[in-house]
């Protein structure tokens, strides 16, 4: 499976998805006028990663400063997603990254958080 | 045009910034990038420049998606005709965010219906509604989650404020203010 790579925009995170480390990473802003639509490669990739069960640990680093709401349903997805798979025996682990005076990204963290109470969450001070 | 006239309404107003003409994905981010270091300079605090910025997003989101004057781009990308300003209160002495766009008269009463359920709606039931909405995805649809005046009014430090004016009968003047 290739890993995938997608640069950032002013309005879209960088994406590093790493099949061989299970290592998936966003970083940036996201909030695209179709979110759906932008997400959709990204979403298909981790449903196959996933399926082929070539790794069964992963971890999730979510390093992004601002979303909009469309990317907040986004998200919910995502981690649903990886609750999923966890469920089906794969070891997951979730980082949420947010700078100390980014208020709004901590709160959105434990929002999240509060929601998949069986991933293991981690909220991280940058 | 009376620019005189004009300049100062938006002085009187407290606007600070005003955008008038095709709302687009591309000119939302230069906008909002622009706005965000002019708020920058002005020494309030990163919390209420992100919310500023939020909010703009998502009033400016909304004119993409749902102006009855919409014009497809492809690949599901929209451009429509809006206003947006952002300014501060001097009485209220608040930040706010405001925004207009012209909606069918057909959709009055189901938009009607969605904001007066969030305006009463205090903080913690905003919250809770906000998660029990994207959870369900029952207000999701090809360009968004439904979520965008609930991610207002959760930032807003005031009940949101909107009216809707009747023009003809195909056309509605929709307008929406936000207080941060």
């Amino acid at each position: 499976m290739e890993n995938l790579h997608i640069e950032a925009t002013k309005y879209t995170p960088q994406i590093d998805l790493d099949a061989e480390t299970g290592v998936l990473h966003f970083s940036g802003k996201s909030y695209p006028e179709n979110t759906f639509d932008f997400y959709q490669t990204t979403m298909q990739w981790i449903k196959e990663f996933f399926e082929q069960e070539m790794i069964t640990k992963s971890r999730l680093e979510m390093d992004i400063i601002y979303f909009n709401s469309s990317s907040s349903k986004l998200f919910f997805d995502l981690f649903d997603l990886f609750e999923e798979a966890q469920e089906k025996g794969h070891t997951i682990t979730v980082n949420w990254l947010y700078d100390a005076e980014n208020e709004n990204a901590l709160e959105a963290g434990e929002d999240f958080k509060e929601d998949f109470e069986s991933l293991d969450f981690n909220l991280i001070e940058k | 045009m009376n620019m005189l006239a004009f300049k100062e309404l938006l002085e009187k107003e407290g606007v600070l910034f005003s955008f008038s003409g095709t709302v687009s994905q591309s000119i939302l981010s230069s906008v909002a990038e622009t706005l965000e270091k002019e708020l920058q300079t002005t020494g309030i605090t990163f919390v209420l420049i992100q919310n500023i910025f939020a909010v703009f997003t998502e009033q400016m989101q909304n004119i993409m998606s749902y102006s009855q004057e919409r014009i497809s781009m492809g690949n599901n990308a929209f451009e429509s005709p809006g206003i947006c300003t952002v300014g501060y209160d001097r009485e209220k002495k608040h930040f706010f965010v405001s925004s207009a766009n012209v909606m069918h008269p057909e959709d009055e009463s189901k938009l009607r219906e969605k904001l007066d359920k969030i305006i009463p709606m205090k903080k913690d039931e905003l919250k809770e509604y906000y998660k029990v909405l994207r959870r369900s995805g029952k207000e999701k649809h090809g360009r968004g989650a439904g979520l965008g005046f609930l991610e207002m009014a959760k930032k807003s430090v005031m009940p949101l404020e909107y009216a809707i004016t009747h023009l003809d009968k195909e056309r509605s003047f929709f307008e929406i203010k936000t207080y941060l």
